[in-house]
């Protein structure tokens, strides 16, 4: 488990695969995936059996209320999440949570970017995204550097942690 | 930090021109990227403010009265 700013990261388990599902094909989480088709028990199962890479359910307040993951990929890591619980959406949270990924991907994994795609329309992801010191390098595909990763971290960290 | 200042700063922030009767509710720019920014601006100004007390927050007016700011 990865615990920082009052948040938690616990690795997914079996037996949180239900609620997972429960909130991936909610229409307010799909409407932004990229793959919009409903999620089967079976291939949910199917998913979290051989996905690659780190899966963690985010815990605020003993609440579970959303996924963040880094997707591996052959030579390199895409990261993304969503939040289900509407009172934490849109605050400081989604900061708190995606610094500390990013902090396990830059200082336990030790890599030297991450990478995540979103989709045009999604316009308030981008301008998180990019707050966050990612890049744009294509139509969806977005770059954070470990050097932009510590200039956000730098300038912000006290907050997430006074807050 | 006088009222004007704090409406120029709080725009920059935003993104959008703003003034102390705008409704933060109707931005689309009252996202959490603007929160951060409040935040960091309230704790240069010495404000203390509890994390739950950010969604309470309906207009400018509002930001203001937090700031203790006329």
């Amino acid at each position: 488990m990865i615990k920082g700013y009052g948040v938690k990261l616990i690795p997914l388990q079996k037996d949180d695969l239900e609620l997972v599902r429960f909130w991936r094909n909610s229409d307010k989480i799909r409407q932004y995936a990229k793959n919009k088709e409903y999620i089967t028990k079976d291939h949910h199962k199917k998913w979290f059996e051989t996905k690659k890479g780190y899966y963690f359910v985010v815990e605020i307040n003993s609440e579970k209320i959303g996924l963040i993951w880094l997707k591996k990929h052959d030579d390199f890591y895409e990261s993304g999440f969503y939040i289900y619980e509407d009172k934490y959406l849109n605050n400081i949270y989604s900061y708190k949570i995606v610094t500390l990924l990013h902090k396990f991907a830059f200082e336990i994994l030790k890599l030297n970017e991450i990478y995540c795609e979103i989709l045009p329309e999604n316009k308030r992801a981008i301008r998180f995204n990019l707050s966050l010191g990612f890049e744009k390098i294509s139509d969806i595909k977005y770059v954070l550097t470990k050097e932009n990763f510590y200039k956000f971290l730098n300038k912000f960290e006290k907050l997430l942690e006074k807050y | 930090m006088t009222k004007q200042e704090f409406v120029e700063k709080l725009s920059e922030i935003l993104d959008v021109e703003v003034d102390e009767n705008t409704d933060l509710r109707e931005l689309e720019e009252w996202d959490s990227l603007a929160m951060l920014g409040v935040l960091a601006l309230y704790d240069e100004l010495g404000v203390e403010i509890d994390i739950n007390e950010m969604d309470e927050f309906k207009s400018v007016k509002d930001l203001l009265n937090k700031a203790n700011i006329d």
